[in-house]
């Protein structure tokens, strides 16, 4: 899409040179053909060491654009980005793509629906109803039980399993929201990424990356109806116990166990070996290792059955 | 069959409790399933049929209007220019999709839905029968709407009788739903998810409820049958309604709230379960601290 095409879209008034821009991606990622955006003034060193193309940016932080890139100046950069992410999303299936590529030995139920443009490996199982997107790849003795739905772009790797009614692939919960309270879809043109050996209950979900990938590590365990937010990275042999939910953004370090029903916020970061129980609520990054916790404020779990046996106390 | 209120001259009603008096007094459904104490409080003219138990007829009647799960006699569905149907989509009679919208496959549309112009439908999704979806509606793959409301009638035995669920959903005008949502049909009339809102993944809808306009409610959220929240109330994870609620518009609630009262007043933000206001749950939170190192 042409820079001058998009400045003309969000209202700003461009006179330089034609260039094209691929795609949007975060400041610290977009290369010099891709679009940025910063909203909030604590980014600005971000800015500053952006290699994007271009970023909308509010007046207050314009002089923060760096001379390589060109700063579209606006008053609701958040709003203009969603505006502007349904030009770079994908249809929702290449129709014109080639016929889905099957591996040698997979057995495919009449009652699935490849989509153009996808690829499955050797000796899967693809079960009745199951969907996989244009552009999906799935390695080898993978097993999609029924009603599985993978959206576009997504990857599986060999050897895992997926139970019935999970959803991958699906539109992470984004949106810009103007200052009548209305909310504009921030398109997610991102994917989900699920690397070998990794196991998922059914009727989970796992969103697609806003930008990037959502991404499952080797030798996860999924239970029932778990949440995996947008742009999350479950770590290698990460356990997540049936109702869990990871909102977007957080990093789960790898090994780490998430009891039923726990939960953690966006956007933290969790160290490796740490172990939640049950109705776990995580607020807060967790730099150290190894740790057993518990409650909502999350605490240390010794503390948290201190503090029940006081509550029990308290009561009598 | 419909409640007092909302029942017409050609319905039937029921009244289980003499606390329904003047509701019943007012209706104006042509006949009622009501227990002995109440045959003085019906509006005259009015057919009536005292039961023993009105909660367990009132089941059993439920069953006698039920439509059939799929309506043979409906014409031939209608597809508007431009809109996509994948051929492994299952489309029943007496459906109605308009213009530039997208079925894809696996999708169950019953028969009588309403699909507006420019809505997508991801894959499996199920739409039960009667449900109504405006334009520039987004639903997820794997969610269902319009599956029966959780409503039963106990005997004495401690058995449930099913109360059909014969209401449907509507669901207006750039409403995106998440995958693996569930929004249950109306008992009687409809549950609305009105203009605007937004669902995250799991989500449950009970029967009768009603979210406000640019609502938003992240995923694992749940609400209770019949509970209404007003327009731009923010939802966060693991939060649940009981039923029955009145919730004022632009109420936020944090993660985890438990939400069992009414709220009269607009724009609180609230948190914890019991429900309290925000900054009260901070200072409890500091508090339950305290006592810890004690």
């Amino acid at each position: 899409m042409d820079i001058k095409e998009i400045a003309k879209i969000i209202g700003f008034e461009y006179s330089g040179d034609s260039f094209e821009i691929s795609g949007i991606n975060t400041l610290k990622d977009a290369l010099p053909n891709e679009l940025s955006f910063v909203t909030n003034p604590k980014y600005f060193k971000d800015v500053e060491d952006s290699k994007a193309g271009a970023i909308i940016v509010s007046q207050a932080i314009s002089l923060s654009v760096p001379s390589g890139s060109i700063a579209l100046i606006v008053d609701e950069p958040y709003l203009m980005m969603a505006i502007l992410s349904k030009s770079f999303s994908s249809p929702i299936e290449d129709v014109d793509a080639p016929k889905a590529i099957i591996g040698e030995g997979t057995k495919l139920s009449q009652k699935a629906e490849i989509a153009n443009g996808a690829m499955i490996g050797k000796n899967c199982t693809i079960m009745s109803g199951v969907y996989i997107g244009s552009g999906c790849v799935i390695g080898d003795n993978t097993i999609l039980y029924p009603n599985v739905v993978v959206y576009r772009d997504c990857k599986i790797g060999s050897d895992c399993i997926i139970h019935a009614n999970t959803t991958i692939g699906s539109d992470g919960f984004g949106f810009a929201t103007n200052k009548r309270g209305e909310h504009t879809k921030i398109y997610q043109n991102g994917n989900v990424v699920i690397e070998d050996d990794v196991e998922i209950g059914s009727s989970t979900t796992i969103d697609r990356a806003v930008f990037k990938t959502t991404l499952i590590k080797k030798g996860v365990r999924i239970d029932n109806l778990v949440q995996v937010g947008h742009n999350c990275e479950i770590g290698e042999y990460a356990v997540l116990v049936s109702q869990t939910g990871i909102a977007g953004s957080s990093k789960l370090g790898r090994n780490v166990v998430m009891g039923g029903q726990s939960a953690t916020s966006g956007h933290l970061e969790v160290g490796a070996f740490n172990t939640f129980a049950a109705r776990s609520g995580i607020t807060k990054s967790i730099k150290e290792n190894g740790g057993t916790y518990a409650g909502f404020p999350l605490m240390d779990h010794k503390m948290w059955l201190k503090l029940q046996a006081k509550l029990a106390r308290l009561i009598k | 069959m419909n409640d007092l209120s909302h029942a017409s001259a050609r319905q039937l009603s029921f009244a289980e409790h003499k606390k329904y008096t003047t509701d019943l007094q007012n209706s104006k459904a042509s006949a009622f399933l009501i227990p002995e104490n109440l045959i003085e409080a019906l509006p005259k003219n009015s057919s009536y049929i005292v039961c023993e138990n009105v909660s367990i007829s009132m089941a059993y009647a439920t069953k006698l209007f039920a439509p059939r799960k799929i309506d043979f006699k409906a014409p031939d569905p209608l597809r508007g220019e431009g809109t996509y149907i994948d051929e492994r989509a299952n489309i029943e009679d007496g459906v109605i999709i308009g213009k530039n919208s997208t079925i894809m496959a696996g999708v169950y549309l019953g028969s009588h839905v309403f699909i507006g112009d420019n809505t997508t439908i991801y894959p499996n999704a199920v739409i039960y029968r009667d449900c109504v979806i405006g334009n520039d509606c987004i639903i997820h793959g794997g969610t269902v709407v319009g599956a029966d409301g959780f409503s039963f009638s106990h005997t004495a035995m401690g058995e449930h009788i099913k109360i059909y669920q014969n209401g449907n959903v509507v669901i207006e005008d750039d409403v995106e739903i998440g995958a693996n949502c569930a929004i249950d049909r109306a008992v009687f009339g409809s549950t609305v998810i009105k203009k605007g809102v937004k669902l995250d993944n799991f989500i449950h809808i009970g029967h009768n409820c009603e979210i406000g306009e640019y609502s938003l409610f992240v995923a694992q959220s749940g609400v209770g049958g019949s509970t209404k929240l007003g327009r731009n109330c923010v939802v966060s994870g693991q939060s649940a309604f009981t039923d029955h609620l009145d919730i004022a518009p632009f109420s936020t609630f944090t993660a985890r709230s438990g939400i069992t009262k009414s709220i009269k007043e607009p724009k609180g933000v609230w948190s914890g379960y019991p429900l309290m206001p925000h900054k009260e749950w901070m200072k409890l939170q500091s508090k339950i601290a305290k006592l810890i190192k004690e």
